[in-house]
């Protein structure tokens, strides 16, 4: 054989410039997307957690201290707790079952079931608890049918108030709320078991109900935890819905209450590292609990799923039951709709009269259409980062296989696990009058800052789904291309966006749907008119006192809401069919 | 055009530490050559081929195309053309869009590259299907597209991936005189992947056997099935027969002394006398005549032996034999059609090794 000794050293240098230029890019963008989640997510949360140890310009436990000593705060703890692990536990209960039969029978109209048990992900539980209150209160429309049908007697004696102290009305509006995104984990954790492992299970002699505890079950329970997790935080930290119902005692209301009030002291950051912390914990500890995954987990189906045909009688009982669980997730939706659209409403079971007022005065009053305006451009901006940032992590991750790459997808995920209430708390430390970045703060221009938190807490879910279309695509099909001669950049462009364009736009168009209802962020950040989103405005009016038409202001505001929501929620369905779960995974 | 690989390592770095997938491989492919590498899962013959596309980067030693080389140049720029395992055809785009991309991404204009595209789809007897979508082909059709796509690159070598595996038996059979039809009107220079050694041995012009990331024999489908060099390349290549013995003659009258009686063999290759050598006969080479029957020939020994089980494969009946001191040695002979007269377990039998197919490997 010939030898090339010679050209081949002479070439080394060029040979190592070449080599640090193809492995160097992706380092170099990985680089900037941590610099991004760096600043923008680990500074505030450090911010505001070390603003909690600080007292008179000193280092010191004292807030701390205070804090874990105060018996009503440390009430207050146990009270979320206590409110995210029941809603956690209804939720489960409300979905489990339902994905079970998602997935193992078919009967007629379970398609338009299935996308139907979506639908109470369309709202924001506060803005259904304004209708719950009309629903549930004292003088309510639950008791008014009990009168009618000569239950209880208004006359004799006061009306039972069924929301009682707002404890029961919180996690069971969070349940009824959260439930569809434990139903769609479940879903995609139940459709990515392979057949072979149930059905050899029942070929070595276990029954239905054993297989169920012994293989499924073991083997859907990551899924089942990344559901959880999302449903714990959410509910461990939200501030709308008890402060409409009314139950106050809760760290994150708390918390609020500081935040946007006249003087922020360190207590305040003292409660947010211990709400922090115990979600931090929580999570860590559900992950190596429940978390972990099987090794060969990953691997393809040997066989598809065979579903059963249901009977007539079975049938009837699944529709029943999706059914009476949809219907009871939906209340909250009719009672914001009959409220936007009453006329007078009041010790009536339904409203008399209907009229269009208070839906025309949403788009024709300043207030309302400015914030709506807002919310359309905050959700698209940050939409359109989330997209770019999303889709380059998601990249560098399964692809580029970039050095560090578990360690990147765990700080993208890392949103999942931080309360909104908590990086909000941040960004409120970050801007605090006296800094630099004040004039970017709630209180002067939070524009770049509300675009910016939307994007960062949204930024799992895009980096979830894109992840998951690259991963389901054979990489030959890229190879192909390279192959023939095409760039990194036009391979990408002309194979691997097309290819997995429907998980990109169903990450879009979810991503651009949890902007546009933005709760706790929007709460704390946008503290000037001028400057509200759709929610901070429903929250002002729904809280209102002034005018006797706010609340179905605030409802008529919420059927924009129910509309936008659920347009985009189909459309995001009827893209990724059952993948859809895939999104919602932590 | 030649390509030319000189001591070509990959080591692949995982968790479980350093794992070589290709050790130290020097090799020349000539150019209009149709040269296939074979082995086993895991012996490192689709990591070579990978690093010849340029997907892979070597960790050690250098690729030559012609004169030029190529170790350096991304995939991109490495003008060799791939047909895939699976054939990544892309689903979103229509069978002539497929074939068109080579040119596309060479500047080719549309029009031009249409025309073209089309004359590779009526070279692999695809035309009437442009407009389709890949997922409307069946697997043999898909399997012709990829080819064309992968012609139509003008590229300076092809490279193809098992690209047969995914076809059912018959297509496969079918398709490998297709393929060899193809790839050698193209003229080009073509590396081929399998772990199929009748793909290999009917379509090859020459051969490197793989195992353990290095190459074991490169040579014609005839030298590599006749003239093995270890018992792996034997094995691999087909059913054999292996005996143990020592070099007792050279020459034109060359003898092994085995177990099972005196050998003669033709081919002693550089072996000196008394060497310890492996005798290796396939099946197919042994006559199995009637322990009664007569006739017999000079160059060939003849042993003795008993059926111990017969077995029907369609062209051919494989009787397995016992021979050797208490019938411990086991060998297979294959018959053609059989025999006239049925032989049963038990029966004994004559069998028959003629000098020129006995390869001597050494032990």
């Amino acid at each position: 054989m010939r030898s090339h000794t010679t050209i081949a050293s002479g070439d080394s240098g060029k040979k190592r410039r070449l080599a640090f230029r193809r492995a160097h890019i992706p380092v170099l963008l990985a680089g900037l997307l941590v610099a991004f989640m760096v600043a923008f997510l680990i500074v505030p949360i450090m911010r505001s957690v070390s603003s909690g140890f600080f007292a008179d310009g000193q280092l010191s436990g004292y807030w701390f201290v205070r804090v874990i000593t105060n018996p009503i705060l440390m009430g207050e703890l146990g009270n979320a707790f206590l409110v995210a692990v029941l809603t956690t536990a209804v939720s489960l209960l409300l979905s489990l079952p339902l994905a079970v039969i998602r997935t193992k029978y078919s009967f007629p109209g379970i398609n338009i079931l299935s996308i139907l048990v979506l639908v109470p992900l369309i709202l924001p539980p506060f803005v259904g608890a304004i209708a719950m209150k009309r629903l549930l209160g004292q003088f309510g429309i639950l008791n008014l049918i009990l009168e009618r049908i000569g239950w209880i007697d208004m006359t004799q004696s006061l009306p039972p108030d069924w929301l009682g102290s707002g404890f029961a009305g919180v996690v069971l509006l969070q349940s009824l709320h959260l439930f569809p995104i434990l139903y769609l984990n479940i879903t995609a954790a139940l459709a990515n078991v392979d057949p072979a492992y149930h059905q050899a299970a029942r070929n070595l002699g276990a029954s239905s109900i054993k297989t169920f505890f012994k293989i499924t079950f073991p083997l859907i329970r990551p899924g089942l935890f990344a559901g959880g997790t999302i449903v714990f935080i959410w509910s461990f930290t939200d501030i709308g819905t008890p402060m409409i119902i009314g139950y106050d005692h809760l760290t994150a209301v708390t918390i609020f209450k500081e935040l946007v009030g006249a003087e922020i002291n360190p207590r305040t950051f003292s409660l947010v590292f211990i709400l922090l912390s115990s979600s931090v914990t929580l999570y860590l500890m559900g992950k190596f609990l429940f978390g972990r995954g099987f090794a060969g987990d990953s691997s393809k189906a040997t066989m598809v799923a065979e579903t059963h045909r249901l009977g007539v009688v079975s049938t009837l009982g699944a529709w029943f039951l999706f059914g009476g669980v949809i219907f009871v997730a939906v209340l909250p939706h009719i009672g914001v709709l009959l409220l936007g659209v009453a006329d007078s409403w009041i010790n009536t079971i339904l409203p008399e009269s209907f009229t269009l007022r208070h839906l025309r005065f949403v788009i024709t009053s300043p207030d309302t259409m400015g914030s709506i305006i807002n919310s359309l451009k905050y959700a698209g901006i940050s939409t359109g980062i989330d997209i770019v940032l999303g889709s380059l992590a998601a990249w560098l991750i399964v692809r580029a296989k970039v050095f560090g790459g578990a360690a990147l997808d765990g700080l993208c995920m890392l949103p999942l696990a931080v309360p909104g209430l908590i990086l909000a708390a941040g960004y409120v430390a970050m801007t605090a009058p006296g800094t630099a970045l004040e004039a970017i703060g709630p209180t002067q221009n939070p524009f770049i800052i509300l675009v910016i938190a939307y994007s960062v807490r949204r930024l799992p879910f895009v980096v979830r789904g894109v992840s998951a279309g690259l991963q389901q695509l054979p990489e030959a099909l890229e190879e192909a291309a390279r192959n023939l001669g095409a760039s990194t950049l036009t391979t990408g462009l002309r194979i691997t966006v097309p290819l997995i364009a429907a998980n990109i736009i169903a990450a879009a168009v979810l991503t651009f749907a949890f902007h546009m209802l933005e709760v706790s962020d929007s709460l704390i950040l946008a503290q000037t008119a001028d400057y509200y989103p759709i929610t901070k405005q429903i929250f002002r009016l729904a809280t209102s006192t002034g005018s006797p038409e706010a609340t179905s202001q605030a409802a008529a505001m919420g059927i924009y809401g129910i509309l936008l929501l659920g347009t985009t929620m189909g459309v995001a369905s009827l893209l990724l069919g059952k993948r859809l779960g895939m999104v919602f995974r932590a | 055009m030649q390509i030319t690989l000189e001591d070509i390592t990959k080591v692949y770095e995982g968790s479980g530490g350093k794992t070589p997938a290709v050790s130290d491989i020097s090799l020349r492919i000539d150019s209009g050559e149709f040269f296939f590498l074979l082995g086993p899962s895991g012996c490192g013959k689709t990591t070579l081929l990978r690093m010849i596309s340029g997907l892979l980067e070597p960790t050690a030693g250098s690729i030559y195309f012609d004169d030029r080389e190529v170790s350096d140049l991304p995939v991109e720029k490495r003008n060799t053309a791939m047909v895939f395992q699976g054939y990544a055809l892309w689903p979103h785009m229509t069978v002539l869009d497929n074939v068109a991309f080579g040119p596309k991404m060479q500047g080719v204009g549309r029009k031009q590259r249409h025309q073209y595209a089309d004359e590779q789809l009526t070279t692999v007897q695809m035309n009437g299907f442009s407009r389709r979508k890949p997922n409307q082909l069946s697997g043999g059709q898909q399997q012709r597209v990829a080819l064309a796509r992968a012609l139509a690159a003008k590229a300076d070598c092809l490279l193809l991936d098992e690209p047969l595996s995914s076809l059912d038996a018959r297509l496969r059979l079918h398709m490998r005189g297709e393929l060899r039809r193809l790839v050698k009107s193209s003229g080009m220079t073509a590396v081929y992947v399998t772990h199929d050694q009748k793909e290999a041995l009917s379509m090859a012009d020459r051969i490197a056997v793989m195992d353990a990331g290095q190459i074991v024999q490169v040579g014609t489908p005839e030298q590599l099935y006749n003239q093995p060099d270890t018992r792996f390349v034997a094995d691999f290549l087909g059913e054999a027969n292996f005996i143990d013995g020592r070099l007792v003659e050279t020459g034109p009258s060359a003898k092994v002394e085995t177990p099972v009686g005196t050998l003669p063999v033709s081919d002693t290759k550089t072996m000196a006398t008394g060497t310890a050598v492996t005798c290796c006969i396939r099946p197919e080479h042994i006559t199995l005549t009637p322990d009664r029957d007569e006739k017999q020939s000079d160059d060939s020994a003849s042993l003795p032996a008993t059926i111990v089980s017969s077995m029907y494969l369609g062209e051919i009946r494989q009787y397995t034999c016992s021979l050797g001191e208490e019938d411990r040695i086991i060998w297979k002979i294959s018959v053609l059609g059989g025999l006239s007269k049925k032989m049963n377990a038990g029966d004994r039998v004559i069998l028959r090794i003629p000098a020129d197919n006995t390869a001597l490997l050494e032990s």
